[in-house]
């Protein structure tokens, strides 16, 4: 409750337009966002649960390095 | 989203038995509880944040408890007070899909939190048996939820406890009380948490560090070129492993033909064993031949023999016994008749014959006896030959009488039986070596010309290339081994290297990954601050200004013309010519309590974090205009609104009241009867007890003295 989370995502949306997605690979903006709605997913669990958070990030990162050489980004 | 639904509250204080229920309905999203001071309103504010904070929500002090008991409780006679509240209420979650969309469930919980208190001398209560429950309230019935302490943080957090549930007298702290760090973390803390900036914040922290990690690692591997020369010497290894397979292949084919070929020299050798050695054969031959002629030896001593037998005496004897018997019986006859012999013939030739004449006168050669004796023999030859040969017949067969009684045909036969035995043994041994002569001599002619030593030899020859071959493949395996042995060496080295390279390229993609995802959390940072603070400011400016009514059309005359929220958080209320005023001094009471109401519903607005605002006495030190407007403000901007008015507050408000609020209670004090209270309370202890009077009624349980006589009021039917 403490957070409206469709508006946080919404915020989230409209800065990842910022990114160049011809830089990366196509539909990486959508990836980006799904990647951060979970972030946002797993900040949120850790604030009352204490879970494994940073731990959790990174996997996130990681999986979306994942998406990124998947779709041949060279970098 | 959370809205509540309904209470009550058990030995709480005052509250000893109290149920009602919140107006939920969108159109009339306001609840008034109407009581007079003293009547319960803080209490049950305090009640219902105890029922969703548990003790935190009780101000406590170390040595300083709270008591929750009713002042007035009878410990003597109930030593033990179990003290209650339940609080039901619908929660509505988000939760954001996999392609950033999110779906909004709704359901509706019900807190009960309790405990037992102790009562004592001095006023307080130990308290035992603090309990929490938390209950999801479906069709099927109440299901418990785990993690109760959990689950209400997750929905309402403590942080957030005094945005929510406002003390109006206290409401004020938020912009006037303590130092300007003490309001500025307070509101820092609100705003910060619901505008989502400590969850950005959090998050932008966490992925920092991944990207820190990523950079340290990405350092320590740096790129590579070795793999591609390991490439280079993979590849000549392939073809050293390709000409070494050829060879092992080619040994392997040639010795499997050797091996077929030495299977096929044994076969041969077998089979010819089978059939015969030729000089085993040979030999065999020659023995056979040799038994062939002593057997073709033997058979023909033994039929000479067998024809010897029918040579024997015995053999004519035997057959001659039964005439030479009726002869010589014939003969004696002739004899005793004298018709035979020739007496003096045989007598005398007899006599010659043993030199002594019958008469006992020597017959000896030379001697003249024996010469008259012979002259007398030639005289007598002249006699018949009849009876002569028949004398011959008679001496013969006197001769023969022994013989005839010794020798008969019966031993003879036995003899020829026996020796025809032999014979025919002796043919069948014949027999028989001819026939093993003629089979082996068959052998021989059937024996191929190849000879078991020949064919030894060859396999002999085959084995030693046998071996060569062995060799040969062996030496391919080596090669193999070895060159198989690099490969995979290198290959490992390779892949290490390679790996590496992959790492590198994965951590490069997780570095780009981790830096969108900070640079996008720092962007949305940067524009909750700057976007949504500007917008929860000039959201506060516009309630602010609505609810002291000030004049904006000339706002150069208005003593408050602005409120705002600094980049530090901080409430500023600025006055004529840009001067900053003072909340603490510049403003009066009802300002004061506008500027922290506006702040709030401001905030509360912006963020979108919809949760009910429970204010306890809002319109205190207010009046006419800026009352109204402060209450009509708060209806419409709050998602929902549960105010707790003093009869004195409600004055002036009463058209709003009708229009916003779906919900009425009248709380009254036993306590107050009868001195305020204008009916004796049907309960003797302290306690509230509640009606559903609206703000335009009364009935037997509230009413109070002089209430008949306010033309405002009306009786309200029991």
């Amino acid at each position: 409750m403490a957070v409206n989370k469709a508006q946080l995502i919404e915020t989230l949306k409209q800065q990842v337009s910022a990114i160049d997605e011809s830089a990366r690979i196509a539909g990486y903006r959508q990836e980006l966002l799904v990647t951060l709605a979970e972030i946002v997913e797993v900040e949120s669990a850790n604030r009352v649960r204490k879970t494994s958070v940073q731990q959790d990030v990174t996997a996130k990162c990681e999986a979306l390095g994942m998406a990124l050489l998947d779709g041949g980004w060279q970098g | 989203m959370l809205k509540l639904r309904r209470a009550r509250f058990s030995n709480f204080r005052l509250l000893r038995d109290v149920e009602l229920s919140f107006s939920v309905d969108d159109a009339k999203r306001l609840t008034v509880i109407r009581a007079e001071n003293e009547s319960g309103k803080t209490t049950m504010l305090t009640a219902l944040q105890w029922a969703f904070f548990g003790d935190a929500a009780l101000d406590e002090s170390p040595g300083r408890p709270a008591r929750l008991y009713p002042i007035d409780w009878d410990a003597t006679a109930e030593p033990r007070v179990p003290v209650s509240v339940e609080v039901e209420f619908d929660y509505a979650s988000e939760t954001t899909l996999k392609d950033g969309s999110s779906v909004r469930s709704e359901e509706t919980f019900l807190i009960r939190r309790s405990c037992t208190e102790h009562p004592n001398e001095d006023g307080a209560g130990a308290r035992t048996n603090n309990s929490l429950m938390l209950y999801r309230l479906e069709a099927k019935g109440d299901e418990p939820v785990a993690n109760p302490q959990v689950e209400l943080e997750d929905k309402f957090p403590v942080g957030l406890r005094e945005l929510f549930f406002t003390d109006g007298d206290r409401a004020q702290t938020w912009i006037e009380v303590g130092t300007q760090g003490v309001k500025r973390a307070r509101v820092q803390n609100a705003i910060r948490s619901l505008l989502g900036l400590d969850l950005i914040e959090k998050a932008q922290d966490h992925v920092k560090e991944t990207l820190n990690s990523f950079n340290r690692e990405l350092k320590s591997i740096g790129p590579n070129t070795e793999a591609g020369k390991l490439g280079d010497r993979l590849a000549e290894i392939e073809v050293e492993l390709a000409e070494s397979e050829k060879a092992k292949g080619d040994a392997t084919e040639a010795l499997g033909r050797i091996e077929e070929q030495i299977q096929d020299y044994e076969n041969r050798i077998g089979e010819a064993l089978r059939q015969g050695d030729r000089d085993d054969l040979q030999r065999q031959v020659s023995s056979a031949n040799d038994q062939l002629k002593a057997a073709e030896r033997t058979e023909v001593q033994l039929q000479r023999q067998h024809s010897d037998l029918f040579k024997d005496t015995s053999l004519a004897l035997g057959l001659l016994a039964p005439h030479v018997r009726r002869a010589r019986g014939l003969l004696a006859g002739l004899k005793e008749r004298g018709t035979i012999p020739q007496k003096f013939l045989p007598i005398l030739e007899e006599a010659v014959d043993q030199g002594v004449c019958v008469c006992g006168t020597s017959l000896a050669k030379g001697t003249p006896t024996r010469k008259h004796v012979c002259d007398l023999i030639d005289e007598h030859k002249k006699v018949d030959a009849i009876v002569d040969r028949l004398t011959d017949l008679n001496v013969l067969a006197s001769r023969l009488g022994t013989s005839l009684d010794v020798e008969d045909a019966v031993g003879w036969s036995q003899r020829a039986r026996d020796s025809f035995q032999l014979v025919s043994g002796a043919q069948e041994t014949l027999r028989t070596a001819q026939e093993r002569a003629k089979e082996l001599e068959r052998q021989l002619e059937g024996l191929p010309d190849t000879a078991v030593a020949d064919l030894t030899k060859a396999k002999k020859a085959a084995e030693e290339q046998r071996k060569v071959q062995i060799r040969s493949e062996r030496e391919a395996e080596i090669k193999i081994h070895t060159v198989e042995r690099e490969r995979t060496e290198l290959t490992k080295r390779r892949d290490q290297l390679l790996r590496s390279e992959k790492k590198y390229a994965r951590l490069r993609a997780n570095l780009r990954a981790a830096e969108d995802i900070h640079g996008v959390l720092a962007l949305t940072f940067a524009a909750i601050q700057q976007g949504k603070m500007r917008e929860v400011s000039e959201e506060m400016n516009r309630l602010f200004l609505g609810m002291i009514v000030a004049n904006t059309e000339q706002a150069q005359k208005a003593i408050i013309q602005k409120a705002e929220i600094t980049d530090d958080y901080d409430i500023v209320v600025t006055g004529p010519q840009g001067r900053r005023l003072d909340p603490d001094r510049d403003l009066n009471g009802a300002s004061r309590r506008a500027l922290t109401l506006s702040f709030i519903l401001a905030l509360t607005n912006v963020s979108g974090v919809e949760a009910p605002n429970v204010i306890d006495t809002p319109l205190g030190m207010t009046s006419g205009l800026v009352r109204h407007s402060i209450l009509r403000t708060a209806a419409e901007n709050a998602t929902q609104l549960v105010l707790f008015l003093t009869p004195a507050e409600i004055r002036d408000v009463e058209d709003l009241l009708d229009e916003y609020a779906g919900a009425m209670w009248t709380m009254s004090n036993t306590a107050h009867y009868p001195t305020m209270l204008a009916n004796e309370p049907p309960a003797s202890d302290l306690r509230v007890v509640l009606c559903q009077c609206g703000h335009r009624q009364f009935c037997s349980v509230c009413e109070r003295n002089g209430d008949e006589l306010n033309d405002r009021l009306v009786r309200r039917p029991s």
